[in-house]
C-alpha cells in the first residue's frame, strides 16, 4: 500500500498535498478554505463561492468561463460548502482529463490550475464589489436552495433535528446559511468577505493524478498565488463539544402534508475524533448500531419488523453528535422509537454478537482500503487528518480498527446520551 | 478469453461467451485495491408481459415484480445474503431499472468468497409466503418514500404524459396495490424465466486474474442444470408516436415549482451501434442547445428562470426513448415557453458549429473520466451490454459524430408535436 499524500507547506497555514498515481485517467484538484461556522458569516461563506463560480477577470462572463472549461475536454468545475464540526469549509473542485488519454491535448493541467486560480483570486468585479447582476442572481439562487431543503424530506428531517438539538450552538446552523441574512449582504460586503477569506482561512490544496511531486508543487506555486495572511495569521477554527449527560430528552416535530413519517433521534456521543482512545471504538460503535445492513437498526427496524425501507445511524465525530434515522408509517412512530432505543441500550449493555462485531470491523476496514480507489474519498480522509491532527497511514488505520475490543465499544456507547427525538409528521397541509 | 485493449484508455477487457449463453467480462484494473463483481439479467420493470418459454403461454405478472424479486433474492433459508457479504468485508447492493436488474459487491478483501456467493445467490432463489409478506411491508415504505420525492414524481409524471401504453409509464417498484398481488409462485416463475444464463451477463473489474474469474463462473453455473432456452419473447403494447397528454401536474411539499419538459422519440427499435450513436449524438445536441456555455442557458439563467440545478438528459432504450430538461423555477409556464422557443430556433438555424465541437470535446473527456471509477465503468458496461454496445465503442463513436447528423437529428427528435410537460407545484 503506497497511497499517501506528499505534503508541502507553501506558506504558514497553506498546505499542498500531492498524490501521484497513474491509476486515474484524470487529475482532480480540491482547494479548501476553512472558516469558523458562525452566525455572522455562515450565509456569506455559502454565497461567496456561488458568485465566484460565475466568472473571473480572465473569463468575465459565465458563458466565457463555461466555453473555456468545455474546451479543456469538459474540465469539470464545482463548488461546495462543507460543515465538519464547527468548521465551515469553502471547497473548489476541478477535474481535468490526463493528457495521455486525450490525443493532441496540451497543457490541460496548467490551464485548469490557472483557470481555477483566476476564479478563486481574480474575480469579475464592478467597482469595489462583485458584478451586481451575478451577485443578485446568486443571492436569489441561494435563497431558493436554502428554502428548497424542504424538497428532500430525509435531509430536511436531519437538519431540523440538528437545529433543535444544537439550539444556541454554531453547529445548529445549516451549511448553506439563513435566508434572513441575505438582505444585509451586498456585492461590496461580499467582496470584503472574499478578501477576508483569502487572508485569514487556512488552506488545503489537494492534487490527485498522474503527477510528479516537485514539478506539481512548482506549478501550483506559480499559478495559485494567494495574498499574504493578515496579522492574525491563518488559524484553524475550533469546535466546541458539549457534554450534558442526564439532561432531559427533548421532543421536536414538524407537520407537513407528506406520505411517510421520518423519525430522527439525536444523541451526544460524548466522544470525538480528538479522543485518541475513543475514536476508533466510536466508529465501530456506530457501525454495530446502524452503519451497515448487518447492523442492529437495519436488522431490527427493517428486516425483523418491516417498519422501514431506510434505517441507519451516523456520527459526526468532530462535534460528538450521532443520529438514528428511519422513514416509517406515521402510526408506527412509537413502536419504531422503542425498537431503536432498545438497540442503543443493547449496544451499551455490551449485547454485541461476535459476528456483528467482527463484521463491522471488517466492513470499516474495507471502507478505508477502498478509499484509495476514489480521488474524492482520498481527499476526504486527508481532510480528516487535518482536523484530527492525527497523521495515520492506511495501514495504521486498519491496525487501529483491528485493535478495538467489544468492551471498548460498549464503554464508548455508554457515553452516548439521548438529546432530541424529532418526528416529521403528517398534517399541516390541509 | 478474448482480449480487447483500448490504446487510448489504456484499459484491457477480457470477454467470453459460455456454451450456456452467459457472457463473462473482466475489466483488468491493476493498482486498484477494490474489485467489484456483478451479475445482471435482461429483466426489468417493463417485462411484466411475456411468453413463458416452457409452456408457450402468454403470461402477465404484477407490476413491480422484477424489483420485488431483486429484494427477495437476498433472503435464503440460511439467512441474509448482504450479511454474508458484510462478514467477508464487502458491501453489496442491487438495483432494478425499467430494463435490467443488477446485483453486485465491492470489496478489498476475500474476493473469491464474495464472487462465489454472488454467483450462487442469484441462481438459487428461496421464497416463502411469510418472507414475501414481510417484504411487502418494506417495499411499501420504499414506494412511500418516492411518493414524497419531487424529482422522482416529476419524471414519473412526465412518462405518464409521454406514453400512452408503454409500461415505462408504470413505476419500477409498482404500486402498493400491485405488490400485494405478488406470490412466491409468480416469483419462482419470473426467476426461472429471466434468470437463465442466456439472458444474463457477469462483469468483474479490479486487479484480478481473468482466467480464474472465468473458471469460477463455469464451476458455479455447472452446479445447476440449465435446459437450453430460446430468446424470451416480451410482449409490449403498440405505442403511438404521439404523446398521451400535453401536461401533467401534481402538488407536493416543495418550496417552488419543479418543471420538466420531455420529447418522446419516435425513432425506436434501435440496438448496438445505431442506438449508441443516437445516444451520444442526442446528448451532444442537448449540450449544444442549452448547456452552460450556450446563449439559451445564459438567457434563462439571467432571467431567474433556472439555476445551477437545471439539467437535461436523453434516456434511450430499445423500446422507448425520451429527452428531458428539468429544474426548479419561479415560473414554469414562462420557462416552458422560452425553452421551447429556444429549441425551435436551434431547429430552424441548425447548431452553432463551435458549440457542437465543444460539446463533442466535453463528451470525450467525460467518457475518459468514467473509467476512473469501477462502479461507473460497471454500469456503462452492463447497460451497454443489454443494448448491444461494447465498453470501448463509446469513445470512437463520440469521435465520429458529425454536425450534419446532429442537425438532422435535432430537427427530427425535438418536434414540439411530441413534447409534454410535467410540473410539480407547491402544496
Amino acid at each position: 500500500m503506497t497511497e499517501s499524500f506528499t505534503r508541502y507547506s507553501l506558506a504558514e497555514g497553506v498546505n499542498l498535498h500531492i498524490q501521484p498515481t497513474r491509476k486515474f485517467k484524470t487529475t482532480v484538484i480540491y482547494v479548501y478554505f476553512h472558516l469558523p461556522l458562525a452566525p455572522e458569516t455562515v450565509t456569506s461563506n455559502a454565497l461567496l463561492p456561488m458568485v465566484l463560480a460565475r466568472a473571473s477577470a480572465d473569463y468575465p462572463t459565465t458563458a466565457d468561463l463555461s466555453r473555456h472549461l468545455d474546451e479543456l475536454y469538459g474540465a469539470s468545475f464545482g463548488i461546495d460548502v462543507s460543515k465538519r464540526g464547527e468548521v465551515h469549509s469553502i471547497v473548489f473542485r476541478m477535474e481535468v482529463p490526463s493528457e495521455q488519454h486525450i490525443p493532441g491535448a496540451n497543457g490541460l493541467l496548467k490551464n485548469a490550475l490557472e483557470t481555477l486560480a483566476g476564479i478563486i483570486t481574480r474575480p469579475a468585479l464592478e467597482g469595489d464589489g462583485f458584478k451586481a447582476d451575478y451577485f443578485k442572481q446568486e443571492a436569489e439562487n441561494l435563497k431558493q436552495t436554502i428554502e428548497g431543503l424542504i424538497n428532500n424530506k430525509t435531509r430536511y428531517a436531519m437538519v431540523r433535528c440538528n437545529e433543535a438539538m444544537c439550539k444556541g450552538e454554531p453547529f445548529s446552523l445549516y451549511r448553506l446559511g439563513r435566508v434572513e441574512d441575505l438582505q444585509s449582504i451586498t456585492p461590496q460586503s461580499l467582496r470584503q468577505h472574499h478578501q477576508h477569506v483569502l487572508t485569514t482561512a487556512p488552506v488545503d490544496i489537494f492534487l490527485i493524478g498522474d503527477l510528479v511531486c516537485e514539478e506539481t508543487r512548482d506549478l501550483v506555486q506559480r499559478t495559485l498565488v494567494l495574498p499574504a495572511a493578515g496579522p492574525e495569521g491563518r488559524k484553524m477554527p475550533t469546535t466546541a463539544v458539549k457534554r450534558e449527560p442526564g439532561r432531559a430528552v427533548q421532543e421536536a416535530q414538524d407537520q407537513l402534508d407528506v406520505n411517510q413519517g421520518v423519525l430522527v433521534i439525536g444523541m451526544r456521543t460524548g466522544a470525538t475524533i480528538k479522543d485518541d482512545k475513543d475514536y476508533f471504538p466510536l466508529l465501530v460503535a456506530n457501525g454495530v448500531l446502524g452503519g451497515f445492513p448487518h447492523s442492529k437498526l437495519f436488522q431490527n427496524v427493517r428486516e425483523k419488523n418491516s417498519l422501514a425501507y431506510v434505517a441507519y445511524s451516523a456520527v459526526e465525530t468532530l462535534k460528538g453528535i450521532g443520529y438514528m434515522y428511519a422513514g416509517i408509517e406515521f402510526e408506527n412512530r412509537q413502536k419504531c422509537q422503542e425498537i431503536m432505543l432498545q438497540q442503543l441500550k443493547d449496544l451499551q449493555d455490551g449485547k454485541i454478537e461476535d459476528d456483528e462485531f467482527e463484521t463491522t470491523v471488517i466492513s470499516l476496514i474495507n471502507d478505508v482500503l477502498g478509499a484509495a480507489d476514489n480521488p474524492g474519498a482520498m481527499a476526504d480522509l486527508a481532510v480528516d487528518k487535518v482536523f484530527s491532527g492525527r497523521e495515520m497511514s492506511i495501514e495504521e488505520r486498519v491496525a487501529a480498527y483491528k485493535a478495538v475490543t467489544k468492551e471498548q465499544v460498549a464503554a464508548v456507547a455508554r457515553k452516548f446520551s439521548l438529546d432530541t427525538v424529532y418526528f416529521l409528521n403528517k398534517g399541516g397541509g390541509e | 478469453m478474448e482480449k480487447h485493449h483500448d490504446p487510448l484508455l489504456k484499459d484491457t477487457l477480457f470477454l467470453e461467451k459460455l456454451e450456456n449463453g452467459l457472457t463473462v467480462a473482466v475489466l483488468h484494473k491493476p493498482d486498484y485495491k477494490s474489485a467489484t463483481g456483478r451479475i445482471a439479467t435482461h429483466y426489468g420493470s417493463i417485462d411484466a408481459d411475456f411468453v413463458d418459454p416452457k409452456t408457450g403461454k402468454e403470461t402477465h405478472v404484477p407490476d413491480g415484480i422484477a424489483h420485488f424479486l431483486e429484494h427477495k433474492l437476498f433472503e435464503k433459508e440460511w439467512g441474509n445474503v448482504s450479511d454474508r457479504f458484510s462478514e467477508y468485508g464487502a458491501e453489496s447492493n442491487a438495483y432494478t431499472t425499467y430494463t435490467h436488474t443488477e446485483y453486485h459487491f465491492n470489496t478489498t478483501q476475500n474476493f473469491d468468497e464474495c464472487f462465489d456467493l454472488l454467483l450462487d445467490f442469484v441462481q438459487n432463489p428461496w421464497f416463502t409466503d411469510e418472507s414475501v409478506a414481510k417484504e411487502q411491508g418494506i417495499i411499501e415504505q420504499e414506494i412511500r418514500m418516492y411518493m414524497d420525492d419531487p424529482g422522482w414524481r416529476s419524471n414519473a409524471n412526465l412518462l405518464e404524459a409521454l406514453y400512452v401504453n408503454h409500461p415505462v409509464k408504470i413505476d419500477i417498484a409498482g404500486t402498493v396495490e400491485s405488490i400485494h398481488q405478488i406470490t412466491k409462485e409468480t416469483l419462482y416463475l419470473c426467476h426461472s424465466t429471466f434468470y437463465h444464463p442466456s439472458n444474463m451477463v457477469v462483469f468483474v473489474a479490479g486487479d484480478v486474474d481473468p482466467e480464474t474469474v472465468l473458471s469460477m463462473v463455469k464451476t458455479s453455473f455447472a452446479k445447476k442444470q440449465y435446459a437450453k432456452q430460446a430468446e424470451i419473447k416480451r410482449i409490449l403494447p403498440e405505442e403511438p408516436a404521439t404523446v398521451a397528454e400535453r401536461m401533467r401536474t401534481q402538488k407536493l411539499v416543495v418550496n417552488q415549482p419543479l418543471f420538466r419538459l420531455g420529447f418522446k422519440d419516435d425513432k425506436v427499435g434501435l440496438t448496438g451501434k445505431e442506438l449508441l450513436e443516437q445516444d451520444l449524438l442526442t446528448a451532444v445536441i442537448l449540450d449544444a442547445i442549452c448547456g452552460r456555455a450556450t446563449d439559451l442557458y445564459t438567457q434563462l439563467y439571467e432571467a431567474g428562470l433556472i439555476d445551477h440545478r437545471f439539467g437535461f438528459e436523453f434516456s434511450p432504450e430499445e423500446s422507448y426513448a425520451y429527452s428531458h430538461f428539468a429544474g426548479p423555477t419561479r415560473d414554469p409556464k414562462e420557462l416552458g415557453a422560452r425553452l421551447l422557443a429556444g429549441i425551435e430556433e436551434a431547429r430552424q438555424k441548425g447548431l452553432d458549429p463551435g458549440a457542437f465541437d465543444r460539446a463533442k470535446k466535453k463528451t470525450m473527456g467525460r467518457l475518459v473520466g468514467i473509467m476512473n471509477d469501477l462502479d461507473s465503468a460497471a454500469y456503462m458496461y452492463i447497460d451497454g451490454f443489454f443494448k448491444g454496445v461494447g465498453l470501448f465503442d463509446l469513445i470512437p463513436a463520440a469521435q465520429g459524430l458529425t454536425l450534419e447528423a446532429a442537425n438532422e437529428r435535432l430537427r427530427a427528435h425535438f418536434d414540439p408535436a411530441r413534447a409534454a410537460v410535467s410540473i410539480i407545484y407547491p402544496k
